[in-house]
């Protein structure tokens, strides 16, 4: 009988314990997938609607090197891992502390949102989803919009 | 007929007490066990939060500089691990304050790593001129210098900026240990951005942060620097 409630003793506080320590595990990987979605989407939003320049340079999967894309649609299906991210001087970094996340950009074109007039093709919508090595997907949208820059 | 009661009070024996106190020390032990991984546990998630409130502050407190600024100018590189030469520094050019088209020295911030053997007070500032303020605006007006055109540009300027009078820092986030930054500007780039990797150490624990801040203010580079 001792032995019956020792083990069921056991067992209760192992599993406490254990999901105290996930939970600690979720919020480093929140707080680090989340920087990683952000610093990918600033950098998205960063880029023009329009090339500057001609010719349009070419975009993922041809192109695999982020220094090369001049527009947001050049991200569309983009793909990196934690343990590569490429700096702008060529080096490669760790940002997932010793863990590997992935990276996905989607770029959904003709994204209006509704009730607003205009050109649809003036809006696209960017999703950044960052999946932490747990399987646990964190995504982040922003909506660009086409416009003209005066200099 | 009278029982004795002192035959019946019986004690406890030497092996019933040794089998007693071995059974009290595995659960002392199994107590203490317990409260030492609850306790790491708790170090653990603080340092998490406290590695993520610095990092967030940091970035933050970057992009609040550089998102307004007007030109991003000379740039040191620093290093996110080994013992760099120059530590990571970048000047900007906060904006055109009196909009005269020229780089007033008030309208500079310098971004700088200062390392530092205790990581407590290794950290990232922000030099500024910050004149008294009993000052006069004429007075302010008086003391400011009108760089040279493409001056920012220049590294010494780096330094020669510190040297100014009015110059002061103010800290931006402490427990940096290290620090890259990566200026990204082109003859074609309207949005010139700044590209850093710092390295946090909080009570031991280390966690390196990627960031990127971009200028939001549409601007080319000068002529003069293509």
């Amino acid at each position: 009988m001792a032995s019956v409630v020792l083990a069921a003793a056991v067992v209760g506080i192992a599993g406490s314990l254990g999901a105290a320590y996930k939970q600690n595990s979720a919020t480093e990987d929140s707080g680090v997938a989340l920087d990683l979605a952000r610093e990918l989407m600033e950098e998205v939003s960063s880029k023009s609607f329009d090339p500057s320049g001609s010719p349009n340079a070419a975009g993922w999967p041809s192109v695999t090197d982020r220094k090369l894309y001049d527009t947001i649609d050049d991200y569309s299906g983009y793909q990196d891992s934690s343990d590569s991210i490429r700096m702008w001087n060529g080096s490669n970094i760790d940002a997932g502390n010793g863990t590997v996340f992935t990276r996905a950009v989607v770029v959904q074109n003709n994204a209006r949102p509704a009730g607003l007039t205009g050109t649809a093709g003036d809006f696209v919508l960017v999703t950044v989803t960052v999946t932490a090595p747990s399987g646990q997907k964190y995504a982040i949208s922003q909506l660009c919009t086409r416009y003209t820059v005066v200099r | 007929m009278k029982r004795s009661t002192q035959n019946n009070k019986r004690g406890l024996t030497l092996v019933e007490l040794v089998i007693g106190l071995v059974v009290l020390s595995m659960v002392a032990g199994a107590t203490s066990a317990l409260m030492t991984a609850v306790g790491i546990g708790w170090t653990h998630g603080n340092q998490i939060e406290v590695g993520t409130s610095l990092s967030t502050q940091a970035m933050v407190r970057i992009q609040k500089i550089l998102r307004a600024a007007k030109q991003i100018g000379a740039c040191r590189m620093g290093a996110i691990s080994g013992s760099p030469s120059q530590a990571a520094a970048v000047l900007v050019w906060k904006g055109d304050l009196n909009r005269d088209g020229k780089v007033q020295a008030s309208e500079l911030a310098l971004i700088e790593h200062q390392s530092n053997a205790d990581p407590d007070i290794a950290q990232l500032v922000c030099w500024e001129i910050s004149y008294p303020t009993t000052w006069t605006s004429a007075q302010k007006q008086t003391a400011d210098v009108t760089m040279v055109d493409d001056a920012i540009y220049a590294d010494s300027e780096i330094t020669s900026f510190k040297a100014m009078a009015n110059v002061r820092a103010a800290g931006i986030v402490t427990c940096v240990t290290a620090a890259e930054f990566h200026r990204i500007d082109s003859s074609s780039t309207v949005r010139p951005a700044l590209e850093y990797a710092l390295k946090f150490n909080k009570d031991g624990m280390e966690i390196v942060k990627y960031g990127r801040s971009t200028s939001r203010t549409p601007a080319t580079l000068p002529a003069s620097q293509l």
